[in-house]
C-alpha cells in the first residue's frame, strides 16, 4: 500500500511523493499500559475527522481491526506510559487521546522488540488538544535490527493548544513515521523533535504535515539523524498555510550526518501558501563532520570511528534530553549507551 | 641533562602551498617548561599543530621524534595516546556530548582502560574546584554556551585529567581577565608538579609566566627560531619587543 503521502504531489520528486509498504496486520492487542498518573477517563469522542500521517490506506487498515482503540481523555496534569511489545508477526493497535481544556498531558509510547525479533509494529495514534491544553507525545522506536514499525500520528489543536511530539528511532529494519497535526485554533502550536539513526540497508520514511488554519499558529519541526552503510532516509515536511492563517509562522530544520558515501538521504521540504502574511522557513545541514571538529576530538585520543559514533550519539542524546518523563529518558540513555550502535552493526 | 622527550630537527611546514615554518630545531626534555614567543603570524600555532598532527598542515621537511619514535608517522589520536596534548586557541562546541563524557572517553583512550565512574568524577570535581569552575559545568554540553574564558579553563581541566607527557598550550591565557589568568596558571603549576611532564607554552603575555618556572625561551620570527635563552628573555621581550630579532629571520 501507499504510505506517508505528500498532501500536494509534486512532479519534482516523482517517486518520492509517497512511500510504499507491504505491511499488513489482521489483529492488535500488543499494547500494555505500563503507568498511568493523573485523571484519565474513557473517551467517547469522535476522532474520525482526525487525519493520520500515514495516509488513507493505512487508516483503512486500522479501521478494520477487531480490537477497539484504547481511547482515553485526561484533565489536569496526567501521564500515560504505553509499551508495545513486539512478537513475531505483525499487529496493529490504535490509540486515541484527548487532552481536555487547560490540561498538561504526556503520553509515552515505547515500541520495543527483543533483538533478532522480526515482529512488525503498527500503531495509529490520534490526538485532540482542547483549548489551552498541552499534549506531549513521545514515541521511542527500538525494535532491534530486524523489526519493523509503521506508525501514524494525527492531531488537532484547538485555540491556544499545543501538541509536542518527540520521536526517537533507535533502530529497526524499516520505520515509517510522521505526524499530521492540524492547527485549527488561533494561537495553537505544534513542535516536533525527531532523532533517528539507521545503518546497514535499513530504511526510514518520514512524513510531517502541518496545516495551519488558525491565526498566528506556529510550528517548529526539527529532525536530526545519522545515516551509515547503505541506509536510506526520506524526510517529507509540509507546512501548509491555509486561508485564515494570517500571522502564522512555521519552520522545519534538518540536520543529517552521513557516515559514509553509500547512504541515501532525501528531503522534500514543502511550504504551501494560501495566505499572505505568513512566514515559512526550511533549513538543512547535511554533511559530514568538519575536519576541525574531527581534529579536535582526535587530539583527545579518539580514533575517527569513535568520533563519528560519539557525534551520532550526541545527536540522539540531544533529542532524548527533551523527553519529559524521567523513566523513559533513563531507559533511552541506557539503550543508547549500553546497546551501542557499532559501525559494523554488532552490539558492543 | 634531562632525558629527551621531544626532538624537532630542521622542520619545515606549509599550509595551502604557503611555506610557514622554515627549518625549526627544538629539543624538550622531561620535566622542562619551554616558552615560545614571537610576533603574530610567525608560525607558533603552526608549530603546535605540526606536533599534534593537524591535517591542515603539511610537513615538507625535517623530523619530529617523540620518546625516541618517529612522530610524523602517527595519526593524531595515536599522538594523543602516546602523551601529547595541545590546548586549542578556539576549542570546538559539541552539542549532546557532556564535558564529563568527553573527558572520560579521552582518559579511557589515554590509559587504554575503562574508567571507574566515581573515582573519576571525584577527581574531575576536585580539578574543577582548583580551576574555579562551577561543578554544574561537568554535565553541560562540551563548550556549548561556554564563555571564552570558560572554554580555556575547560582545556586546562582536560590537561589536568589527561596528564600528558607533553602539553602544548597555545595562547591559553589570551582573552582572560586577571583573575582567570591567575586561576589558569594555578592549573598549569599543578601540572608542572609532575616532574616527568614537559610543557611548551605559546603566549603573548608575560603575565601567565610570572608564577611559573621557565627553563628555556625560544623566539620564533617568520618561521625560524632566531634566538634562545633562559627565562630572562621573557622580560627583555616584554620591555623591547621583537624589533631587534625581526631582521634575523
Ligand atoms: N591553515 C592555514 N592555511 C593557510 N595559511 C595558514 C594556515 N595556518 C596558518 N597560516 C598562515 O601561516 C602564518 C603563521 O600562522 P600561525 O597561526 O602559525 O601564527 P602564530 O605565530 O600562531 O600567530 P598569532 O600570534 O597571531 O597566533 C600566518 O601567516 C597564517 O596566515
Ligand atoms: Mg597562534
Amino acid at each position: 500500500m501507499k504510505i506517508n503521502t505528500l498532501p500536494a504531489p509534486t512532479w519534482r520528486w516523482l517517486r518520492m511523493n509517497q512511500g510504499e509498504t507491504d505491511f499488513d496486520a489482521g489483529k492488535g492487542g500488543r499494547l500494555l499500559i505500563a503507568e498511568r498518573r493523573g485523571d484519565w477517563t474513557p473517551c467517547a469522542r469522535d476522532f474520525s475527522a482526525v487525519k493520520g500521517s500515514a495516509g488513507e490506506a493505512f487508516a483503512a487498515l486500522a479501521a478494520n481491526m477487531e480490537e477497539k482503540p484504547l481511547a482515553l481523555s485526561a484533565s489536569g496534569e496526567a501521564l500515560l506510559r504505553l509499551c508495545w511489545r513486539a512478537e513475531e508477526g505483525a499487529a496493529l493497535d490504535r490509540v486515541r487521546i484527548a487532552a481536555e481544556p487547560g490540561s498538561r498531558v504526556t503520553a509515552v509510547m515505547d515500541i520495543a522488540a527483543p533483538e533478532g525479533c522480526s515482529g512488525e509494529a503498527g500503531l495509529e495514534t490520534l490526538l485532540l488538544a482542547d483549548e489551552g491544553a498541552e499534549l506531549t507525545l513521545v514515541q521511542i522506536f527500538r525494535v532491534g535490527a530486524e523489526g519493523r514499525s509503521v506508525v501514524s500520528v494525527g492531531g488537532e489543536c484547538a485555540k491556544d493548544a499545543r501538541i509536542r511530539l518527540i520521536q526517537l528511532v533507535l533502530d529497526g529494519r524499516e520505520t515509517d513515521l510522521g505526524a499530521h497535526v492540524l492547527l485549527r485554533g488561533e494561537g495553537s502550536d505544534f513542535t516536533a523533535r525527531i532523532g533517528y539513526r539507521a545503518n546497514r540497508d535499513h530504511r526510514i520514511d518520514m512524513n510531517y504535515v502541518v496545516p495551519h488554519e488558525g491565526k498566528r499558529t506556529t510550528c517548529d519541526i526539527q529532525a536530526a539523524g545519522v545515516l551509515e552503510d547503505t541506509a536510506r532516509k526520506i524526510f517529507r515536511g509540509t507546512i501548509d498555510f491555509r486561508r485564515g492563517s494570517a500571522g502564522a509562522v512555521g519552520a522545519e530544520t534538518e540536520d543529517v550526518l552521513l557516515m559514509n558515501d553509500g547512504t541515501v538521504n532525501q528531503t522534500i521540504p514543502l511550504i504551501l501558501c494560501a495566505e499572505e502574511d505568513v512566514s515559512g522557513t526550511h533549513g538543512a545541514t547535511i554533511g559530514r563532520l568538519s575536519e576541525e571538529l574531527v581534529y579536535y576530538m582526535a587530539s583527545r585520543g579518539m580514533p575517527v570511528e569513535l568520533i563519528y559514533r560519539q557525534m551520532a550519539l550526541s545527536r540522539l542524546n540531544a533529542v532524548a534530553a527533551q523527553i519529559p518523563d524521567e523513566a523513559t529518558r533513563v531507559a533511552v540513555a541506557e539503550y543508547l549507551n549500553g546497546a551501542d550502535f557499532d559501525t559494523d552493526g554488532t552490539t558492543v | 641533562m634531562s632525558e629527551e622527550l621531544l626532538k624537532i630537527e630542521d622542520l619545515s611546514v606549509s599550509a595551502d602551498e604557503k611555506s610557514i615554518l622554515r627549518g625549526v630545531d627544538l629539543a624538550v626534555g622531561r620535566g622542562e617548561t619551554h616558552v615560545i614567543l614571537g610576533p603574530n603570524g610567525a608560525g607558533k600555532s603552526t608549530l603546535g599543530n605540526a606536533i599534534m598532527g593537524s591535517p591542515a598542515y603539511t610537513v615538507t621537511g625535517g623530523r619530529i621524534t617523540f620518546l625516541g619514535g618517529d612522530l610524523l608517522e602517527k595519526a593524531v589520536n595515536e599522538r594523543a595516546r602516546d602523551g601529547i596534548f595541545m590546548s586549542f586557541q578556539n576549542p570546538l562546541e559539541v552539542p549532546g556530548l557532556s564535558l564529563t563524557n568527553f573527558i572520560r572517553s579521552a582518559v579511557e583512550m589515554r590509559t587504554g582502560q575503562k574508567v571507574r565512574f566515581f573515582p573519576f568524577r571525584k577527581e574531575l570535581l576536585r580539578a574543577m574546584e582548583l580551576l574555579d569552575m562551577d561543578p554544574s559545568y561537568a554535565d553541560r554540553d562540551l563548550n556549548v554556551g561556554f564563555s571564552g574564558g570558560e572554554k580555556k579553563k575547560a582545556e586546562i581541566l582536560q590537561l589536568l585529567m589527561l596528564k600528558p607527557s607533553l602539553a602544548i598550550l597555545d595562547e591559553t591565557d589570551s582573552g582572560l581577565d586577571v583573575d582567570a589568568v591567575r586561576t589558569v596558571s594555578r592549573g598549569v603549576r599543578e601540572f608542572q608538579k609532575d616532574r616527568e611532564s614537559a610543557l611548551i607554552i605559546i603566549t603573548h603575555n608575560a603575565g601567565i609566566l610570572s608564577s611559573l618556572h621557565v627553563d628555556r625561551v625560544h623566539i620564533l620570527v617568520d618561521g625560524r627560531i632566531v634566538a634562545e635563552g633562559d627565562g630572562s628573555l621573557v622580560d627583555e621581550i616584554s620591555r623591547n619587543g621583537f624589533a631587534a630579532y625581526e631582521n634575523k629571520a
